[in-house]
């Protein structure tokens, strides 16, 4: 079996490409709203274009900030602290999930923007 | 497994590539994540000794060392992290080892590593959508794509790189039955 071949590289920059492409298309721009939801179910809504800093209802372990549009998880009791280390969230669809809690914090944009639906 | 005796030979090399595996995992999840990646995707460095174990080990040892990996994971850094890893790792492997079926000497390794990369990716993002009741395995599609193949080339170079000491490691054993 061979390492590698030429057309096996033309078809992942091929692969690669697509999929830029596709990133592209779909980069709406800025984030109007925030969804915080627990265990797929929506906590809070939270507008970004007014800055603030709480903990969501009923996660008092967890510190949202909202500050020039955009938002990031700034603090959590979990142990791995991926939802923090995601950093500062702007674009519809961007998402910091905080697996031990169950949390996720999704950007969305104007609704009818974008691919994604919104799941149940 | 009906009566098949593990030699003690092929549980100490079993033994050093889990070993191998598991301190490459917990190096490699020390690093910062990138902001634009999906939580928990990394460099998949452990990889490197899960796909030398598929091609040369078989894929019951594969699938051996990433449940026991799993279970690493799951002890140090808990149960959801635990969990995603053993979604994208058996995906992985499954695909891998599918693959090689199919298109038996017709694939390179390059292309296995990639794909290996891509789907055990996928199979984390998955195991989270899961998880947190959402959908958003869909919209890191992209995403996934290209770290999946950039990773992927890396591990599968890294492979070609390392092999001589995996060799070594496997203590013989390391053998292609196909």
């Amino acid at each position: 079996m061979k390492f590698a071949r030429k057309k096996d590289v033309w078809m992942l920059l091929v692969i690669c490409l697509a999929a830029a492409a596709g990133m592209a298309l779909r980069q709406s721009g800025e984030g109007r709203y925030a969804e915080i939801s627990r265990d797929g179910a929506a906590v809070v809504r939270v507008e970004l274009h007014e800055d603030r800093r709480f903990s969501p209802t009923g996660l008092p372990q967890m510190e949202i900030q909202v500050r020039d549009g955009r938002i990031a998880v700034i603090r959590s009791d979990c142990p791995d602290q991926v939802c923090v280390r995601a950093g500062w969230l702007k674009s519809p669809g961007q998402s910091a999930a905080c697996l031990p809690n169950r949390v996720l914090v999704r950007v969305y944009g104007d609704p009818g923007q974008g691919v994604d639906a919104v799941a149940g | 497994m009906k009566n098949r005796k593990v030699s003690v030979r092929r549980l100490a090399a079993l033994g050093l590539m889990l070993a191998m595996i598991t301190v490459l995992s917990a190096l490699e999840h020390m690093l910062p994540p990138l902001p634009m990646l999906p939580p928990g995707v990394r460099l998949g460095l452990s990889n490197v000794v899960t796909m030398y174990a598929i091609f040369f080990m078989g894929g019951r040892s594969a699938a051996l060392l990433t449940v026991l990996k799993s279970l690493f994971v799951l002890l140090t850094r808990g149960a959801a992290a635990g969990f995603l890893s053993l979604c994208g790792g058996m995906l992985s492997i499954a695909v891998i080892l599918l693959l090689t079926f199919l298109f038996k000497d017709r694939i390179s390794y390059l292309v296995l590593s990639v794909a290996g990369a891509i789907f055990h990716n996928l199979g984390q993002i998955a195991g989270a959508s899961l998880l947190l009741g959402s959908n958003m395995a869909f919209f890191y599609l992209p995403v996934l794509l290209i770290s999946g193949v950039l990773m992927g080339s890396v591990t599968g170079a890294l492979l070609r790189a390392v092999m001589p000491l995996l060799h070594k490691a496997a203590d013989g054993l390391g053998t292609r039955n196909r």
